[in-house]
C-alpha cells in the first residue's frame, strides 16, 4: 500500500510535468489537446474513496492550470471526472467482481474494457474542460470538434502511455 | 438535526463534488478579472522558473530563426532611422522626444490555440512593468500585461476573445475595431466599418491614437478578406495577423511616460 502511494507520488510530478512543458506545446491541426494528467487520474485503484478521489483530481487540476494560466477550467473538469469514476466501475463491472488491490489499466483489465471505461470519461472530462473555457454555448461547433479531436488524442496518448510505462509494475 | 445529519452523510460525497465545482468556477471568475494579484499563476517565482528553464532548452532549436528575423528588423529599423534624421536635420526641432519607452523582454510560456490566450514573459514589476502595458512583437502589437510578479509577468494576448483594440485602416478610416474570433491564430477580425468607405486587400490595420497603451501607428495586420452582404450595416472584414504569435520570442514592454497624467485627467472626467 505504502509503496503505492509513494509511485503514485512521483507518478504525479511525472505526469504534470509532461504536460505542462511537453504536450502543451503540441496542438493538432489547432484544435487537437493531449491532456495526458487525465491517465494518471484514470489509474487509480478501485476502492479509492469518491471525496479522496475528488481532492485529487481537484489538486492536479489546479497545478495544471496554473502552468497553463488557465485557473479552474481544469480543476473543474477533473473534479467531475474523479466523481464519475465510480458510477462507471458500477457500469462495467466484470464477471465476479474486480479483484482487490485491482487498478483500471488495461494491463490488468484488458484493452477493451480500459478502452470504453477510458474513452467515456475523457470524452466527458474534455466536454466539461472546453465549455467552461468557452464560457458556455457559443462557438458551439467549434468547441464540439475541439472535444471530439481532442478526445482521441489524449485517448491514444494516455494508451501509449500506459503500455510504455506502466506494464510492467502492474503484473507483478 | 439527526435526519439532517444522515442526509448530509448519505450525499456528502455529492456535496463534496458541489463545493470543489463551486471552487473552480470561483477561480475561473477570478482569474478573468484584471489587476486582481493571485498567487496561482505563472507569474509566481517557482513556475515561472521551471517554465523559463524549459523554454531556455527550446531557444537552440530557434536561434538561427530568431537571428534572420532579428537582422530584418535592424535592418528596417536602420533605413526608418536614416530618414528621421534627415527630417529632423530639415525640419531642426528640437521638439522629437517620444513619449514612450520600452523594455525588452524574452517570451517563456505561450499559448494560441485557446480562446483566452495568455503569454508569460520573464521581466516583471523589478524591471518597472505595470499591469494594463502594452506590449508589441518584431512587427506588431502582441497584447496588454495582465498580472506582475516580481520577475514574471502574464500577457493577455491578443489572441483573446474578449480582448478589443482601438484600430484604424490606413488612409482610409480612422476608428474602427480589431477583435480575434478564436478559430486560426493568424488571422483577426475588423469589426465597426461601415459600408460607405471603399476597402481594398492589402490595406493595412495600424493602431489608432485612441488609446493610452499602444502607441499610434503600429502595425496590427494586412486585409485578407473583404465580405459585405446586402443586408448588413457594416463590413465583414478578415485580417492576417503581422506578428507570427506561434513562434513569438523577443517582445517589448510599452511605457507610456504620459500614462499617469492621462489616467488622472479621466478619473476628474469621471468624477
Amino acid at each position: 500500500m505504502n509503496r503505492d502511494v509513494i509511485l503514485k507520488f512521483f507518478a504525479f510530478f511525472g505526469y504534470v510535468l509532461f504536460q505542462v512543458l511537453l504536450f502543451n506545446k503540441m496542438v493538432l491541426f489547432g484544435k487537437g489537446f493531449a491532456f495526458i494528467y487525465v491517465g494518471f487520474l484514470l489509474t487509480f485503484q478501485f476502492e479509492l474513496g469518491i471525496i479522496i478521489a475528488m481532492l485529487i483530481g481537484f489538486a492536479t487540476g489546479v497545478t495544471v492550470d496554473i502552468f497553463s494560466n488557465t485557473l479552474g477550467v481544469h480543476a473543474s473538469a477533473s473534479v467531475l471526472l474523479m466523481y464519475l469514476r465510480p458510477f462507471l466501475f458500477n457500469l462495467f463491472t466484470p464477471h465476479g467482481g474486480y479483484p482487490s488491490g485491482a487498478k483500471p489499466t488495461p494491463s490488468m483489465m484488458g484493452f477493451s474494457w480500459f478502452s470504453t471505461y477510458s474513452l467515456i470519461l475523457i470524452l466527458l472530462h474534455h466536454s466539461m474542460l472546453f465549455i467552461v473555457e468557452a464560457g458556455g454555448f457559443h462557438l458551439f461547433f467549434y468547441t464540439l470538434q475541439k472535444i471530439i479531436i481532442s478526445t482521441f488524442f489524449t485517448f491514444s496518448s494516455v494508451v501509449m502511455i500506459q503500455y510504455l510505462f506502466a506494464k510492467k509494475k502492474d503484473t507483478r | 438535526m439527526h435526519s439532517l445529519l444522515l442526509f448530509l452523510y448519505r450525499y456528502r460525497a455529492f456535496l463534496v463534488f458541489i463545493l470543489l465545482q463551486f471552487a473552480s468556477f470561483f477561480l475561473v471568475v477570478q482569474n478573468s478579472n484584471y489587476n486582481r494579484a493571485t498567487f496561482f499563476n505563472s507569474t509566481n517565482y517557482v513556475v515561472g522558473n521551471l517554465l523559463e528553464t524549459s523554454s531556455n532548452v527550446g531557444d537552440y532549436l530557434n536561434l538561427d530563426k530568431v537571428n534572420a528575423q532579428l537582422n530584418k528588423e535592424n535592418a528596417a529599423l536602420r533605413e526608418k532611422n536614416i530618414a528621421l534624421l534627415n527630417q529632423i536635420e530639415e525640419n531642426n526641432t528640437a521638439d522629437t522626444v517620444s513619449n514612450f519607452s520600452f523594455i525588452n523582454s524574452k517570451v517563456i510560456n505561450n499559448s494560441v490555440f485557446l480562446l483566452n490566450n495568455t503569454i508569460t514573459i520573464n521581466s516583471g514589476s523589478n524591471e518597472g512593468i505595470v499591469a494594463g502595458m502594452g506590449v508589441l512583437g518584431n512587427h506588431g502589437i502582441v497584447g496588454k500585461v495582465k498580472r506582475v510578479g516580481k520577475n514574471y509577468s502574464t500577457v493577455v494576448s491578443l489572441l483573446d476573445i474578449d480582448v478589443i483594440v482601438s484600430a484604424e485602416i490606413k488612409n482610409v478610416l480612422n476608428l474602427c475595431t480589431v477583435q480575434w474570433d478564436g478559430h486560426s491564430p493568424k488571422h483577426a477580425k475588423v469589426l465597426y466599418v461601415p459600408r460607405h468607405y471603399k476597402l481594398a486587400l492589402g490595406d493595412s490595420v495600424i493602431t489608432s491614437g485612441y488609446n493610452a497603451i499602444y502607441p499610434a501607428g503600429i502595425p496590427i495586420g494586412i486585409v485578407s478578406k473583404i465580405d459585405l452582404p446586402d443586408d448588413a450595416t457594416f463590413y465583414t472584414i478578415e485580417i492576417e495577423l503581422i506578428n507570427n504569435f506561434e513562434s513569438l520570442s523577443l517582445v517589448e514592454v510599452v511605457i507610456n511616460k504620459d500614462l499617469p497624467q492621462i489616467d488622472s485627467l479621466t478619473i476628474t472626467i469621471e468624477e
